[in-house]
Protein backbone atom coordinates (compact mmCIF):
# COMPACT_ATOMS: atom_id res chain seq x y z
CA UNK A 1 0.00 0.00 0.00
CA UNK A 2 0.92 3.56 -0.84
CA UNK A 3 2.13 5.79 1.61
CA UNK A 4 -0.43 8.27 0.44
CA UNK A 5 -2.72 5.39 1.73
CA UNK A 6 -1.24 5.57 4.94
CA UNK A 7 -2.71 9.58 5.23
CA UNK A 8 -5.88 8.83 4.17
CA UNK A 9 -6.33 5.98 7.18
CA UNK A 10 -7.01 8.19 10.41
CA UNK A 11 -6.12 6.79 13.42
CA UNK A 12 -8.66 4.96 14.54
CA UNK A 13 -9.67 4.72 18.84
CA UNK A 14 -8.39 1.50 20.60
CA UNK A 15 -10.53 -1.71 18.24
CA UNK A 16 -12.92 -3.86 20.89
CA UNK A 17 -11.54 -1.63 23.49
CA UNK A 18 -14.77 -2.14 24.83
CA UNK A 19 -14.99 -6.15 24.52
CA UNK A 20 -11.68 -6.74 26.13
CA UNK A 21 -11.29 -8.47 29.35
CA UNK A 22 -10.23 -6.62 31.92
CA UNK A 23 -6.47 -6.88 32.40
CA UNK A 24 -5.30 -9.31 35.95
CA UNK A 25 -4.19 -7.53 38.62
CA UNK A 26 -0.75 -8.92 38.68
CA UNK A 27 0.06 -7.89 34.58
CA UNK A 28 -1.24 -4.18 35.37
CA UNK A 29 1.52 -1.65 34.69
CA UNK A 30 2.24 -0.72 38.21
CA UNK A 31 3.12 -4.57 38.82
CA UNK A 32 5.15 -4.69 35.29
CA UNK A 33 8.33 -7.03 37.03
CA UNK A 34 12.17 -4.74 35.79
CA UNK A 35 9.45 -1.51 34.96
CA UNK A 36 9.38 -3.12 31.29
CA UNK A 37 5.93 -4.23 29.43
CA UNK A 38 5.59 -7.53 29.51
CA UNK A 39 6.22 -8.25 25.45
CA UNK A 40 9.24 -6.03 25.63
CA UNK A 41 10.03 -8.45 29.30
CA UNK A 42 9.73 -11.30 26.64
CA UNK A 43 11.46 -9.90 23.85
CA UNK A 44 14.26 -9.33 25.73
CA UNK A 45 13.98 -12.97 27.15
CA UNK A 46 14.12 -14.04 24.00
CA UNK A 47 16.52 -12.43 22.32
CA UNK A 48 19.20 -13.50 25.26
CA UNK A 49 18.57 -16.82 24.85
CA UNK A 50 19.11 -16.37 21.08
CA UNK A 51 21.94 -14.32 21.47
CA UNK A 52 23.61 -17.89 23.37
CA UNK A 53 22.43 -19.72 20.19
CA UNK A 54 25.41 -17.66 18.35
CA UNK A 55 27.49 -17.46 21.12
CA UNK A 56 27.67 -21.49 20.84
CA UNK A 57 28.28 -21.63 16.70
CA UNK A 58 30.90 -18.74 17.17
CA UNK A 59 32.36 -20.69 20.43
CA UNK A 60 32.69 -23.73 17.68
CA UNK A 61 34.21 -21.69 15.28
CA UNK A 62 36.86 -20.38 17.75
CA UNK A 63 37.57 -23.76 19.40
CA UNK A 64 38.14 -25.08 15.82
CA UNK A 65 40.02 -22.97 14.38
CA UNK A 66 42.27 -22.38 16.55
CA UNK A 67 42.72 -25.97 16.48
CA UNK A 68 43.56 -26.13 13.26
CA UNK A 69 46.86 -25.21 11.61
CA UNK A 70 45.61 -25.22 8.44
CA UNK A 71 42.80 -22.86 8.64
CA UNK A 72 42.83 -20.17 5.99
CA UNK A 73 42.98 -16.49 5.81
CA UNK A 74 38.89 -15.92 5.71
CA UNK A 75 40.18 -12.33 3.86
CA UNK A 76 42.03 -14.43 1.24
CA UNK A 77 38.41 -16.38 0.53
CA UNK A 78 35.83 -14.01 1.32
CA UNK A 79 34.75 -10.75 -0.16
CA UNK A 80 35.54 -7.89 2.88
CA UNK A 81 34.88 -5.06 0.76
CA UNK A 82 31.20 -5.93 -0.54
CA UNK A 83 30.58 -7.62 3.22
CA UNK A 84 31.55 -4.40 4.41
CA UNK A 85 29.05 -2.34 2.45
CA UNK A 86 26.34 -5.19 3.58
CA UNK A 87 27.46 -4.32 7.00
CA UNK A 88 27.26 -0.61 6.30
CA UNK A 89 23.24 -1.14 5.13
CA UNK A 90 22.49 -3.36 7.94
CA UNK A 91 23.42 -0.19 10.59
CA UNK A 92 21.95 2.23 8.42
CA UNK A 93 18.97 0.11 8.68
CA UNK A 94 19.52 0.37 12.58
CA UNK A 95 18.72 4.09 12.20
CA UNK A 96 15.65 3.68 10.16
CA UNK A 97 14.19 1.66 12.67
CA UNK A 98 14.86 3.64 15.37
CA UNK A 99 13.26 6.45 13.68
CA UNK A 100 9.93 4.87 12.60
CA UNK A 101 9.81 3.98 16.26
CA UNK A 102 10.44 7.59 17.15
CA UNK A 103 7.86 8.26 14.44
CA UNK A 104 4.95 6.08 15.71
CA UNK A 105 5.66 7.60 19.44
CA UNK A 106 4.23 10.72 17.97
CA UNK A 107 1.44 8.94 15.50
CA UNK A 108 3.41 10.55 12.73
CA UNK A 109 1.90 7.46 10.66
CA UNK A 110 3.39 8.22 7.10
CA UNK A 111 6.92 9.50 8.36
CA UNK A 112 6.86 5.37 10.78
CA UNK A 113 5.99 4.26 7.23
CA UNK A 114 8.81 5.86 5.21
CA UNK A 115 11.11 4.97 7.94
CA UNK A 116 9.89 1.18 7.95
CA UNK A 117 10.06 1.12 4.10
CA UNK A 118 13.46 1.99 4.87
CA UNK A 119 14.34 -0.69 6.95
CA UNK A 120 12.65 -2.94 5.22
CA UNK A 121 14.66 -2.27 1.84
CA UNK A 122 17.96 -2.48 3.88
CA UNK A 123 16.62 -5.95 5.18
CA UNK A 124 16.12 -7.03 1.97
CA UNK A 125 19.90 -5.75 0.38
CA UNK A 126 21.49 -7.51 2.97
CA UNK A 127 19.69 -11.47 2.12
CA UNK A 128 20.31 -10.45 -1.33
CA UNK A 129 24.25 -9.64 -0.78
CA UNK A 130 24.12 -12.62 1.27
CA UNK A 131 22.77 -15.09 -1.85
CA UNK A 132 25.16 -13.08 -4.12
CA UNK A 133 28.13 -14.00 -1.73
CA UNK A 134 26.75 -17.50 -0.79
CA UNK A 135 26.46 -17.95 -5.16
CA UNK A 136 30.50 -16.78 -5.60
CA UNK A 137 31.85 -19.00 -3.04
CA UNK A 138 30.05 -22.02 -3.86
CA UNK A 139 31.01 -20.95 -7.78
CA UNK A 140 34.67 -21.31 -6.21
CA UNK A 141 34.15 -24.54 -4.72
CA UNK A 142 33.97 -23.70 -0.90
CA UNK A 143 30.68 -25.39 0.26
CA UNK A 144 29.08 -26.40 3.60
CA UNK A 145 31.10 -29.60 3.17
CA UNK A 146 34.61 -28.70 1.41
CA UNK A 147 36.23 -27.88 5.09
CA UNK A 148 35.46 -26.60 9.00
CA UNK A 149 35.88 -23.47 7.73
CA UNK A 150 33.06 -23.36 5.20
CA UNK A 151 30.78 -25.53 7.66
CA UNK A 152 31.38 -22.64 10.34
CA UNK A 153 31.01 -19.93 8.03
CA UNK A 154 28.09 -21.62 6.05
CA UNK A 155 26.52 -22.46 9.82
CA UNK A 156 26.83 -18.72 11.35
CA UNK A 157 26.31 -16.77 8.72
CA UNK A 158 23.31 -19.11 7.29
CA UNK A 159 21.65 -18.79 10.98
CA UNK A 160 21.74 -15.06 10.95
CA UNK A 161 20.86 -14.93 7.79
CA UNK A 162 17.20 -16.78 8.92
CA UNK A 163 17.41 -13.91 11.48
CA UNK A 164 17.46 -11.39 8.82
CA UNK A 165 14.70 -13.19 7.00
CA UNK A 166 12.67 -13.45 9.86
CA UNK A 167 12.76 -9.54 10.46
CA UNK A 168 12.42 -8.78 6.95
CA UNK A 169 8.77 -10.78 7.44
CA UNK A 170 8.36 -9.03 10.74
CA UNK A 171 9.28 -5.47 8.95
CA UNK A 172 6.46 -6.68 6.37
CA UNK A 173 3.36 -6.84 8.67
CA UNK A 174 4.41 -3.89 10.76
CA UNK A 175 4.23 -2.07 6.70
CA UNK A 176 1.03 -3.45 5.75
CA UNK A 177 -0.28 -2.79 9.68
CA UNK A 178 0.82 0.78 9.13
CA UNK A 179 -0.53 0.60 6.10
CA UNK A 180 -4.16 -0.36 7.20
CA UNK A 181 -4.46 2.23 10.07
CA UNK A 182 -4.44 -0.52 12.53
CA UNK A 183 -1.48 0.36 13.88
CA UNK A 184 -1.17 3.82 15.32
CA UNK A 185 0.62 5.27 18.43
CA UNK A 186 -0.75 3.12 20.95
CA UNK A 187 0.42 0.28 19.43
CA UNK A 188 4.01 1.80 19.82
CA UNK A 189 5.52 -1.17 21.35
CA UNK A 190 4.86 -3.48 18.14
CA UNK A 191 7.09 -1.10 16.45
CA UNK A 192 9.83 -0.89 19.65
CA UNK A 193 9.88 -4.77 19.64
CA UNK A 194 10.19 -5.19 15.82
CA UNK A 195 13.35 -2.78 16.78
CA UNK A 196 14.62 -4.44 19.38
CA UNK A 197 14.91 -7.44 17.18
CA UNK A 198 16.20 -5.69 14.55
CA UNK A 199 18.97 -3.73 16.36
CA UNK A 200 20.13 -7.30 17.31
CA UNK A 201 20.37 -8.70 14.57
CA UNK A 202 22.31 -5.64 13.65
CA UNK A 203 24.46 -6.26 17.04
CA UNK A 204 25.15 -9.69 16.17
CA UNK A 205 26.29 -9.00 12.50
CA UNK A 206 29.07 -6.57 13.71
CA UNK A 207 30.44 -9.56 16.13
CA UNK A 208 29.76 -11.89 13.45
CA UNK A 209 31.20 -9.60 10.34
CA UNK A 210 34.59 -8.96 13.23
CA UNK A 211 35.07 -12.31 14.13
CA UNK A 212 34.54 -14.33 10.90
CA UNK A 213 35.66 -11.86 8.10
CA UNK A 214 38.15 -9.55 9.49
CA UNK A 215 40.27 -11.80 12.54
CA UNK B 1 15.73 2.75 42.28
CA UNK B 2 12.95 4.77 41.35
CA UNK B 3 10.39 2.03 39.96
CA UNK B 4 8.86 5.48 37.63
CA UNK B 5 12.43 5.45 36.48
CA UNK B 6 12.39 3.15 33.74
CA UNK B 7 9.26 4.94 32.39
CA UNK B 8 10.30 8.58 32.78
CA UNK B 9 10.59 10.95 29.65
CA UNK B 10 14.23 11.36 28.63
CA UNK B 11 16.22 13.19 26.11
CA UNK B 12 16.06 11.05 23.03
CA UNK B 13 19.92 9.65 22.34
CA UNK B 14 21.46 11.08 18.91
CA UNK B 15 20.95 8.40 16.63
CA UNK B 16 23.23 10.24 13.65
CA UNK B 17 26.26 10.72 15.92
CA UNK B 18 25.72 7.26 16.54
CA UNK B 19 24.87 5.96 13.67
CA UNK B 20 28.49 8.57 12.80
CA UNK B 21 30.24 6.39 15.15
CA UNK B 22 29.07 3.25 14.06
CA UNK B 23 30.37 3.82 10.26
CA UNK B 24 33.78 5.21 11.20
CA UNK B 25 34.44 2.30 13.25
CA UNK B 26 32.95 -0.57 10.99
CA UNK B 27 35.80 1.51 8.31
CA UNK B 28 38.79 1.61 10.64
CA UNK B 29 37.33 -2.44 11.17
CA UNK B 30 37.78 -2.82 7.63
CA UNK B 31 41.52 -1.23 7.53
CA UNK B 32 42.93 -2.90 10.20
CA UNK B 33 41.78 -6.05 9.08
CA UNK B 34 42.67 -6.01 5.50
CA UNK B 35 45.82 -4.21 5.84
CA UNK B 36 49.14 -6.50 7.02
CA UNK B 37 49.85 -5.60 10.92
CA UNK B 38 51.49 -8.00 13.47
CA UNK B 39 48.04 -10.00 14.61
CA UNK B 40 49.55 -8.86 18.53
CA UNK B 41 48.11 -5.02 17.49
CA UNK B 42 45.01 -6.29 14.83
CA UNK B 43 43.26 -8.93 16.69
CA UNK B 44 42.65 -7.10 20.44
CA UNK B 45 41.64 -3.93 18.40
CA UNK B 46 39.40 -5.56 16.33
CA UNK B 47 37.39 -7.10 19.13
CA UNK B 48 37.52 -3.50 21.19
CA UNK B 49 35.88 -2.22 18.05
CA UNK B 50 33.18 -4.87 17.61
CA UNK B 51 32.55 -5.02 21.17
CA UNK B 52 32.26 -0.78 21.54
CA UNK B 53 30.11 -0.63 18.02
CA UNK B 54 27.99 -3.75 19.74
CA UNK B 55 27.36 -1.56 23.28
CA UNK B 56 26.34 1.53 21.49
CA UNK B 57 23.94 -0.80 19.44
CA UNK B 58 22.70 -2.03 22.77
CA UNK B 59 22.94 1.39 24.91
CA UNK B 60 21.26 3.54 22.84
CA UNK B 61 19.55 1.94 19.59
CA UNK B 62 18.03 -1.04 22.09
CA UNK B 63 17.12 1.68 24.68
CA UNK B 64 19.21 -0.83 27.27
CA UNK B 65 20.85 2.56 29.10
CA UNK B 66 17.44 4.07 29.90
CA UNK B 67 16.34 0.88 30.95
CA UNK B 68 16.23 -0.57 34.81
CA UNK B 69 19.46 -2.04 35.40
CA UNK B 70 18.13 -5.31 36.45
CA UNK B 71 16.58 -5.06 32.78
CA UNK B 72 20.69 -4.92 31.96
CA UNK B 73 21.36 -8.75 34.21
CA UNK B 74 18.72 -10.26 30.77
CA UNK B 75 21.01 -8.38 28.18
CA UNK B 76 24.17 -9.78 30.27
CA UNK B 77 23.00 -13.26 30.83
CA UNK B 78 24.51 -14.40 27.37
CA UNK B 79 27.65 -12.75 27.82
CA UNK B 80 28.32 -15.28 31.71
CA UNK B 81 27.55 -18.13 29.64
CA UNK B 82 29.77 -16.98 26.43
CA UNK B 83 32.45 -16.57 29.06
CA UNK B 84 31.61 -20.16 30.72
CA UNK B 85 31.83 -21.53 27.00
CA UNK B 86 34.91 -19.96 25.84
CA UNK B 87 36.49 -21.94 29.53
CA UNK B 88 35.09 -24.88 28.17
CA UNK B 89 36.27 -25.56 24.97
CA UNK B 90 39.76 -23.86 25.63
CA UNK B 91 41.39 -26.92 26.32
CA UNK B 92 40.21 -28.54 22.57
CA UNK B 93 41.55 -24.77 21.35
CA UNK B 94 45.15 -26.11 21.15
CA UNK B 95 47.36 -25.90 18.54
CA UNK B 96 47.09 -29.33 16.31
CA UNK B 97 44.63 -30.82 18.69
CA UNK B 98 41.88 -30.76 16.72
CA UNK B 99 41.06 -34.23 15.20
CA UNK B 100 39.42 -32.30 12.51
CA UNK B 101 42.08 -30.70 10.79
CA UNK B 102 41.86 -30.81 7.24
CA UNK B 103 43.53 -33.58 5.30
CA UNK B 104 42.81 -35.84 8.44
CA UNK B 105 41.31 -39.30 7.53
CA UNK B 106 37.22 -38.63 8.00
CA UNK B 107 36.11 -42.16 7.66
CA UNK B 108 32.73 -41.60 8.32
CA UNK B 109 32.47 -38.97 5.12
CA UNK B 110 34.20 -41.90 3.41
CA UNK B 111 31.51 -44.46 4.78
CA UNK B 112 28.61 -42.18 3.15
CA UNK B 113 30.44 -42.06 0.14
CA UNK B 114 30.34 -45.49 -0.39
CA UNK B 115 26.73 -45.81 0.01
CA UNK B 116 26.10 -43.27 -2.28
CA UNK B 117 27.60 -45.50 -4.94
Amino acid sequence: MSEAAVAEHPSPAPRHAAARRPVPEHLQSEQRPLGAPWDKLMMWLFLGSDAMGFAGLLGVYAALRMGDETWPVPQEVLGINFTGLMTFVLICSSVTMVKSFEAIQRDDRVACWRWLLGTFLGGVFFLAGQCYEYTLLVEEGVTIGSSNFAATFFCTTGFHGCHVLGGVILLGIALARVSSGALTHLHANFVENVGLYWHFVDLIWILVFTFIYLM
Amino acid sequence: MDPAHADAPHAPPKYYSIWFILLVVTVVEVIVGTVALPKVVSQPALVIMALYKAVLVALYFMHLKFERKAMWIIAAAPLIFGVILAIGTHPDSEKGTSPFQRGDPQPWLEQDAGTHE
